[in-house]
């Protein structure tokens, strides 16, 4: 099989277009980071994946480099400075004595503390921001980091096996430099948190191929595009299970074909989570090594800076095989399918192949739906402006609510099925919804803060409260309180409506992370 | 929460204070009758509850106590009510040895589950009616002289029936039935299936699976913890909240019929504890993105960064950028080793010269001699890479003894029954770090499990079973030829 038989869409290259500078960071402490006994995260899969990129001979044809370990206050650039103290000091032996810290910070059940859990931190993240340096300067065409791609972790909680969101933090970096980064995720699981990190601008645009519909993380709906200045640079497509290689490639080329050509990123970051290939231990797709590596292929055919992380992957033998394929696949080098003696080769028992075709499992997605989500986000696509020669446009600081789909969405995701079929791009319900700023202009919209157990009194000092502009019907915002059990009162001042929810007690308001304990509105916090 | 004792068993709440559980209170209140309907009911049902073990002492992580904590349950019992029962309290309970004397002089129903008496008894009520939340243990005992001071009872109008001592002896008969029921109430070979104790056998398991047990969890009423048979697969009942999953297992058994050996999805088998990671609550309305600074990263807007700020010339700048750079461990500066061009992208050659192509051996063989050639290859960054904590050649550390111990240990505490291995190992390995632990077991451990495992054609190949394949191992090393010592 030829390496660019299939015809990408290069930008101008240089004089050699197979080629390309590939800088791969690897730390060999990363494998005896150990998670939990029967915790399906194994670092160790990336020590398996070295020891076969090695055994292929692929050094020849990169640099290696190990990472350095990133400090504190490198991950203040994003996490809030409480969490990043807490991992900092927390371990298994004290953790019984921050049993509060544990459940504001999400860690302990998904996200176990074990030991050396900050230096892992450091190490992964270490590698991803090394990865963008390494583009920055312009040293490498394509970055790899294998022990990043934790895209869940959140700015001030832990969620689904991440931590800290090295993703985010390697984008940071990278706009330092390019004014436009493209973020692409290929894990099964929605990139929520890399999405959620830069929902409302648009120099990074999100997109993200993941199941949805009854799976973790919940987000990820093909109506979440973004929100202010980030509207429509967010790209979702939701899948259901058992999805082939045909069906995945027919939505992954044309939409990202598209995204380059509107958006013109100047450089990208492809997390390759290897829990969509099939038979993955908590995955439900049915994607193969070449199928899964084909996404890699096709970007690389852009010459666009490309960085390369990892992610999930539960089967750690093809974990192992899916990046090390992955790794020649940036090279520019064909692997034989035998694998070559290694470390680990009895892990790959019983055929020791490096390729493990798909499963007669049945694909629940059909062409039509399919096609339907196609068309919807090159619709969204082509509300983005082409890369202006002027700024974009400042939005008005008054009007932040988004547009909304139809209400019984609502109900459709609760089904364990997504179904695009029913699902209408043109005849949208207006439905509000309240979003919490914190503008301190007229010092009247501040958080959102409201109880679902307590009666509230009207007129306490500590209101908080969101305005709501002319055109949204308020008894919708009244709806939405009611249903979950919220009391309010209403103030009109001026112009706009003003909604005033109380807390019930001037203690709960005691600090901005009980303020955030809080939130349940809009589905937020559990 | 603090452990269950026989003290807390039936306990409420007291004013704030501490729980107090029955028994606690008679002997503090001697006059009270023990609560016997509660603790009756208690026992039962932590005794059910596979979840929960019914002692004292034992959090989540730590291993199930099950049978014995049943058993433990029931000698305290013992000594709790032996101790502190005072015999001038009516014996509530219907198990009395009166049957079996076949006393007629007993009012209601004496042993409801004798088959002379027809006598509708409360017991007979809650078999016949299970809707009702508990085994009205009140109105058993309102059949007999309610229990008094001493005195009271001695003098009341209404005779005792039974002396003191036949009240103890029937509450001794019932603590040693229910011990019998505690040890195995299921064993076949009880030789007591007959007559009455067979029925109260019945009867009970017939209550606890009425009571207790949720029929959607539990495949079988026989499955228990405390059963003597070794535990079933891992397959169990799916919980209906993770439906995704479920869907994907009941597809046809096409699946498993897959002629490929590496067919991905045949060794994948979701246990119920795979499916404890990674929940969402599906109930809840659709999970929307949360716009606030405190939520969103903070993105600066474009500045067209100097070029001028030429990265050699700036020493912050280049501080900085090389900082991140991290250490280069390839290409090698100012070596000279060269890999061979035409091995690039080469997997192994079909066939070896060895006696028996295929086994153990001959892949071990094969392995030493790439790490040799790899060696040679990658000069320095061969340790660099850690390839000193790289596959088999990590059990050069250890002892034939510790090996042998490794594996005991793991075999002797699996995750199917609950157990965990981590900690045996820390202490039995406290000379050794966690870290070489860890290296252990995915570069030795599971490395040779899973030899076994395709070897011996168990059918799946999985790194994450722990179980299969270990008892081959354990025999194996017992054999010193096969860990190798003195290779290189």
């Amino acid at each position: 099989m030829g390496l660019d038989d299939e015809s990408g869409s290069s930008l101008p290259s240089g004089t050699d277009a197979k080629k390309r500078k590939v800088s791969y960071f690897y730390d060999s402490e990363i494998g005896n980071y150990y998670y939990s006994q029967g915790h399906p995260m194994k670092p160790h899969r990336i020590r398996m994946a070295h020891n076969l990129v090695l055994n292929y001979g692929l050094l020849e044809c990169m640099e290696v480099c190990k990472p350095n370990l990133l400090e504190s206050n490198e991950f203040r650039v994003f996490h809030a400075d409480d969490y990043i103290s807490f991992l900092q000091s927390v371990t298994p032996e004290t953790q019984h004595e921050q049993l509060r810290q544990l459940k504001r910070f999400n860690v302990g059940e998904d996200c176990p503390v074990f030991d050396g859990l900050y230096s892992f931190c450091q190490t992964y993240a270490g590698g991803s921001v090394g990865a963008a340096v390494k583009l920055n300067n312009k040293e490498s065409d394509i970055s790899i980091n294998w022990s990043g791609g934790l895209h869940h972790a959140k700015k001030c909680e832990a969620s689904g096996f991440c931590y800290v969101n090295d993703i985010v933090l390697a984008i940071l970096e990278l706009l330092k430099w390019h004014q436009r980064v493209l973020y692409i995720d290929i894990d099964i699981h929605h990139g929520d948190g890399v999405e959620e990190a830069f929902y409302t601008t648009d120099r990074v645009m999100t997109v993200s191929f993941h199941k949805f519909g009854d799976y973790f993380p919940g987000t990820g709906h093909l109506k979440d595009v973004g929100y202010g200045k980030g509207k429509c640079y967010s790209l979702n497509v939701p899948l259901n299970d058992g999805i082939d290689d045909e069906s995945y490639k027919n939505l992954f080329r044309p939409i990202i074909q598209k995204v380059m050509e509107v958006y013109q990123p100047e450089a990208v970051v492809l997390q390759c989570g290897a829990d969509s290939l099939s038979g993955d231990r908590l995955g439900c797709f049915n994607l193969s090594v070449k199928g899964h590596a084909d996404c890699v292929r096709f970007l690389r055919s852009f010459n666009v800076p490309l960085m390369l992380l990892g992610g999930g992957g539960y089967t750690i033998r093809n974990v192992a095989r899916c990046w090390c394929y992955e790794t020649a696949v940036a090279v520019g080098v064909e692997l034989q399918d035998k694998l070559p003696i290694n470390e680990y080769y009895e892990y790959f028992g019983p055929d020791y192949t490096l390729h493990v075709g798909p499963s007669n499992m049945e694909n629940q997605n059909s062409a039509k739906e399919l096609a339907k989500i196609r068309n919807t986000l090159l619709e969204q696509l082509k509300r983005i402006q082409h890369v202006p020669s002027v700024p974009f446009q400042e939005r008005p600081p008054d009007t932040k609510f988004a547009e909304e789909e139809e209400e019984d969405l609502e109900k459709r995701t609760k089904s364990n099925k997504w179904d695009a079929e029913s699902h209408s791009s043109e005849s949208e319900d207006q439905k509000p919804q309240i979003h919490y700023t914190d503008a301190s202009e007229k010092g009247v919209v501040r958080r959102l803060v409201c109880s679902p157990t307590k009666q509230i009194k009207s007129g306490e000092e500590n209101g908080i409260g969101v305005m709501i502009p002319d055109h949204v019907p308020l008894h919708k915002i009244h709806n939405q309180l009611y249903s979950e059990n919220h009391s309010w009162t209403e103030l009109k001042t001026g112009p706009e409506e003003f909604l005033r929810v109380t807390s019930w007690s001037k203690s709960v308001v005691s600090s901005q992370n009980s303020l955030a304990q809080n939130l349940t509105l809009c589905g937020h916090l559990k | 929460m603090a452990g269950w004792s026989i003290w807390d068993h039936g306990a409420v709440p007291v004013s704030g204070k501490r729980f107090r559980g029955p028994i606690q209170e008679h002997r503090e209140n001697p006059e009270t009758r023990i609560n016997f309907t509660g603790l009756f009911n208690h026992i039962l049902h932590s005794c059910s509850e596979r979840q929960r073990p019914p002692i004292s002492g034992f959090h989540g992580n730590e291993s199930f106590p099950s049978q014995n904590g049943y058993v433990n349950t029931i000698y305290e019992i013992e000594s709790g009510v032996l101790g502190h029962l005072t015999p001038d309290i009516g014996n509530p309970f219907p198990f009395s040895s009166e049957t079996k004397h076949g006393s007629s002089s007993n009012a209601g129903a004496l042993n409801p589950f004798s088959s002379e008496r027809k006598l509708e008894s409360p017991l007979d009520n809650y078999l016949s009616n299970p809707c009702s939340s508990e085994i009205n243990c009140e109105s058993l005992m309102k059949t007999r002289s309610s229990g008094r001071k001493r005195e009271a009872q001695l003098s009341s109008d209404s005779p005792n029936p039974f002396s003191s001592e036949r009240n103890q002896e029937s509450t001794l008969n019932l603590i040693h039935w229910l011990r019998k029921v505690a040890e195995n109430p299921c064993d076949p070979s009880s030789d007591q299936k007959q007559g009455w104790y067979g029925e109260l056998l019945a009867q009970n398991l017939r209550a606890r699976e009425a009571l207790f047990l949720n029929i959607q969890n539990a495949s079988c009423v026989e499955e228990y913890p405390y059963q003597k048979k070794a535990a079933k697969s891992s397959r169990r009942a799916i919980p209906p909240s993770t439906r995704s999953q479920r869907d994907y297992l009941s597809q046809p058994s096409s699946l498993l019929s897959s002629t490929k050996p590496d067919q991905p999805n045949q060794s994948v088998q979701r246990s119920q504890r795979l499916m404890t990671y990674l929940k969402i609550n599906s109930d809840k309305p659709r999970k929307r993105v949360p716009v606030d600074p405190f939520f969103q990263a903070d993105v600066p807007e474009w500045t067209e960064p100097s070029r001028k700020r030429a990265r050699s010339t700036n020493e912050q700048n280049t501080l900085d950028d090389s900082r991140w750079l991290g250490t280069r461990v390839w290409p090698i500066e100012g070596l000279n080793l060269t890999i061979d061009q035409g091995l690039i992208g080469k997997g192994r050659p079909d066939r070896c010269s060895c006696t028996q192509p295929g086994s153990v051996q001959c892949a071990r063989v094969h392995v030493a001699e790439s790490r040799q050639r790899l060696r040679s290859e990658l000069g320095p960054a061969f340790d660099k890479w850690g390839f000193n904590d790289m596959g088999e050649e990590v059990a050069m550390n250890w002892t034939l003894k510790d090996e042998q111990s490794f594996t005991s240990l793991v075999r002797l505490n699996p995750i199917s029954k609950k157990k965990r291995f981590w900690m045996p190992l820390v202490m039995r390995f406290y000379d050794k770090t966690k870290e070489s632990l860890v290296s252990y077991y995915f570069n030795v451990f599971v490395l040779r499990r899973m030899s076994f495992q395709t070897r011996m054609a168990y059918g799946k190949v999985d790194s994450d079973d722990d179980e299969g394949g270990v008892r081959d191992l354990q025999r194996a090393i017992l054999s010193e030829s096969y860990v190798q010592r003195g290779v290189p």
